[in-house]
């Protein structure tokens, strides 16, 4: 089965044979290599992930739910109550337009909202909400490095704000790096998206890619949220020079862009952008407090 | 900033007089000059004496790898083995070495544990791999212990180790990842080096970026051992203590420190001046006071009251004497960087680079002459450093 035409009957037909309980309720949510339904068991719905499993998607796949069982904060999204479950037996493909290749569905929590990236083609968040954004998905860093675990893909797309209580969660953790694992894509394939991804993910230097790339991530998020530019993309730019602009340039302080930022908080964003690693915040405790304390003082004026 | 006596061969009562005068605050042990009882039982009479003294024992492994070594007392230590080679240091030897040095130093009354390490020719060497085993060990190791006495990791650099700066970043991006409360670094000069406060500006502005680095954006306690005057710049930009001794091998490590035949010697009595930013020899104040120049030169310390009455060549200056007023002038001299923002400590630094230089100028303009060490040269050196250094961090 094409999964480019996998329409919401088959899946519901594939799901019958496969899973009892669990429905298709509505056609994709988003598109790209894995397609996105909703679907629901009982009243609960779920987000169900559809995917062709070459072997380096398997992986990944596996990784992405072993990581969501292991993540405790309820800034990541949560897993749902299945393994992985094979959907079809890998054939060839007819049209010849994909690989060979089965099936697969995994499901996880369905986040009701928006995602940040939507969010913001409305303006940038008050202040209030980007410390909120900043300190909740610090929340989400912390609970994944303390499973040795780096997203490597935090960027405005991969953050939803639920609607019931308009918190901040990271999703789609299809990128996790596993301290200690195999490596699922090549070295020479940089892992991310440019204008996210900080430089030692894709300079091919630094050996060694830890929390701090995610702390990158969310850093570029906040820059944005705040003063509505993404900190490294300027008009016309092609994915060369965003990563040259990535660099070798520092973006204007917050502060500068839009005028009531805390200066505190546009140099927490700065350090948080740093080119390398050591000149980032070391852990998120402390960055937890130095924002913490730089809300606080913008409360209090 | 506060000092610490990098202790070593020949102690006498030099610490005790410093921690009482206050111009030190703490010692850095060495094992290698004292029997470990010796070394238990002075470490328990100072902190009975000096409570508040910071102490921490250098384990000093780095050593190990001298070949025929002059190593005096550290074969006499449980953690420490002679003339080791890049094979010896298996995995399961880094385990054994830092458990046998840990349970050495907790009896010991030490305000730090200070991890053992190997010293490094490059970022991207072997044995900078060693090293980074050897602190993810100690790290290990250390949280087993549950105490709470803090943990410095040792990093010994060779001076070569600061010509590069995209690899000691990349090493600095792994040292900011260790779960310990700072550093206790100490650079190993070349050989030949001559001894002195200069030091080549490249690199100078190198060490000053892993200072800050480490101390100032990461915020680990960084000491600073085997040092002198430029340890007043490094704690411009984040260093907490540095250590500094009475003889030129404890102020100015070089691997002859550990080898036969090698510079233990006494340092020709000196005068540490604050207004210089350096120690210049007697007879070079002697021509100062000759041309009564003396006052600008002196440091203000209580120490220096033998030159107010009369000329130095005539004032009895045993080596007690001259470490306590060495102290003292590094002390005074680091205590005038208040810690405020980075931006403006640089800026008092550079501020009085330039008045020992225009102070060294009117000096010399009076006919004074400096040798080498003595003179000028590293306050060049200090001001190029400090511009790479400003460039390195905007």
């Amino acid at each position: 089965m094409n999964l480019a035409n996998l329409s919401t009957e088959d899946l519901g037909q594939l799901l019958e044979r496969k899973v009892s309980g669990l429905k298709v309720q509505s056609a994709e949510i988003r598109g790209g290599q894995r397609r996105v339904f909703v679907g629901s068991i009982g009243k609960k719905e779920y987000a169900l992930k559809v995917f062709k499993g070459y072997s380096d998607a398997l992986v990944r796949a596996q990784r992405e739910l072993a990581t969501l069982k292991k993540c405790t904060s309820q800034h990541v999204v949560k897993p749902g109550p299945f393994d992985l479950i094979q959907l079809t037996e890998s054939e060839e493909d007819e049209s010849g337009g994909e690989e060979p290749g089965a099936l697969w569905l995994y499901v996880e929590e369905f986040v009701e909202g928006e995602s940040l990236r939507q969010r913001l083609l409305r303006g940038p968040l008050t202040m209030a909400e980007a410390f909120r954004l900043a300190l909740e998905c610090l929340d989400g860093i912390e609970a994944l490095w303390w499973k040795k675990r780096v997203h490597r893909d935090l960027k405005p797309a991969n953050v939803m704000i639920r609607s019931s209580d308009k918190s901040f969660l990271i999703i789609d953790v299809g990128y996790v790096l596993v301290l200690d694992s195999s490596r699922v894509t090549s070295p020479r394939f940089a892992v991310g998206t440019p204008g996210y991804m900080p430089p030692e993910q894709f300079s091919g230097r630094s050996p060694r890619v830890d929390f701090r790339a995610d702390v990158f991530g969310l850093g570029a998020c906040v820059y944005e949220a705040v003063t509505g530019q993404q900190p490294f993309r300027r008009p016309g730019d092609n994915r060369e020079d965003v990563l040259k602009r990535t660099l070798k340039e520092t973006p204007p302080p917050p502060a500068t862009v839009r005028l009531d930022t805390p200066l505190c908080l546009s140099e927490i964003v700065l350090r948080m952008l740093a080119k390398r690693p050591h000149l980032r915040p070391r852990n998120v405790p402390s960055l937890r407090k130095e924002l913490e304390q730089c809300r606080d003082k913008g409360a209090q004026k | 900033m506060s000092i610490l006596a990098q202790h070593g061969f020949g102690k006498g009562q030099k610490i005790q007089a410093g921690l009482k005068q206050k111009t030190i605050s703490g010692v850095v042990f060495s094992p290698r000059d004292e029997e470990p009882s010796e070394l238990l039982s002075l470490a328990k009479g100072i902190r009975s004496e000096f409570a508040d003294a910071v102490l921490l024992m250098d384990p000093q492994v780095y050593a190990s790898t001298v070949q025929n070594p002059h190593d005096r007392h550290l074969p006499e230590y449980p953690y420490y083995s002679s003339e080791l080679r890049r094979a010896s240091f298996t995995t399961r030897f880094i385990e054994k070495t830092v458990k046998a040095c840990f349970a050495f130093q907790k009896p010991l009354p030490l305000t730090y544990f200070a991890a053992p390490a190997v010293s490094f020719a490059t970022p991207e060497d072997g044995w900078s791999q060693v090293a980074l085993q050897f602190a993810e060990e100690s790290i290990e190791q250390y949280a087993r212990l549950r105490s709470r006495r803090p943990l410095l990791v040792s990093l010994v650099l060779e001076e070569s180790a600061l010509a590069s700066r995209p690899a000691l970043d990349d090493l600095l991006d792994s040292l900011t990842t260790l779960d310990c409360t700072g550093f206790y670094v100490c650079l190993v000069r070349n050989s030949g080096t001559q001894y002195g406060p200069g030091m080549v500006a490249d690199r100078l502005a190198n060490l000053l970026y892993v200072a800050y680095a480490l101390g100032e954006a990461n915020e680990y306690e960084v000491i600073l051992g085997y040092t002198d005057w430029i340890g007043v710049l490094l704690h411009a930009v984040g260093v907490k203590h540095c250590a500094s001794g009475w003889s030129l091998g404890l102020r100015h490590l070089q691997w002859s420190r550990f080898e036969h035949g090698g510079f233990g010697r006494q340092p020709k009595e000196r005068y540490s001046s604050v207004p210089l930013l350096n120690s210049v020899f007697l007879e070079e104040l002697d021509a100062c006071w000759r041309a009564k120049r003396i006052e600008p030169v002196l440091s203000g310390v209580p120490q220096d009251k033998p030159f107010t009455v009369t000329n130095p060549l005539n004032v009895q200056w045993p080596q007690e004497a001259s470490t306590l007023q060495h102290w003292a002038a590094l002390s005074k001299a680091s205590r005038a960087t208040p810690a405020r923002a980075l931006t403006n400590r640089i800026a008092d630094m550079e501020k009085r680079i330039e008045e020992a230089d225009a102070a060294y100028v009117v000096l010399m303009n009076d006919g004074i002459q400096f040798s080498q060490s003595t003179g000028p040269t590293h306050l060049q050196q200090w001001k190029a450093a400090i511009v790479a250094f400003r460039e390195a961090i905007s």
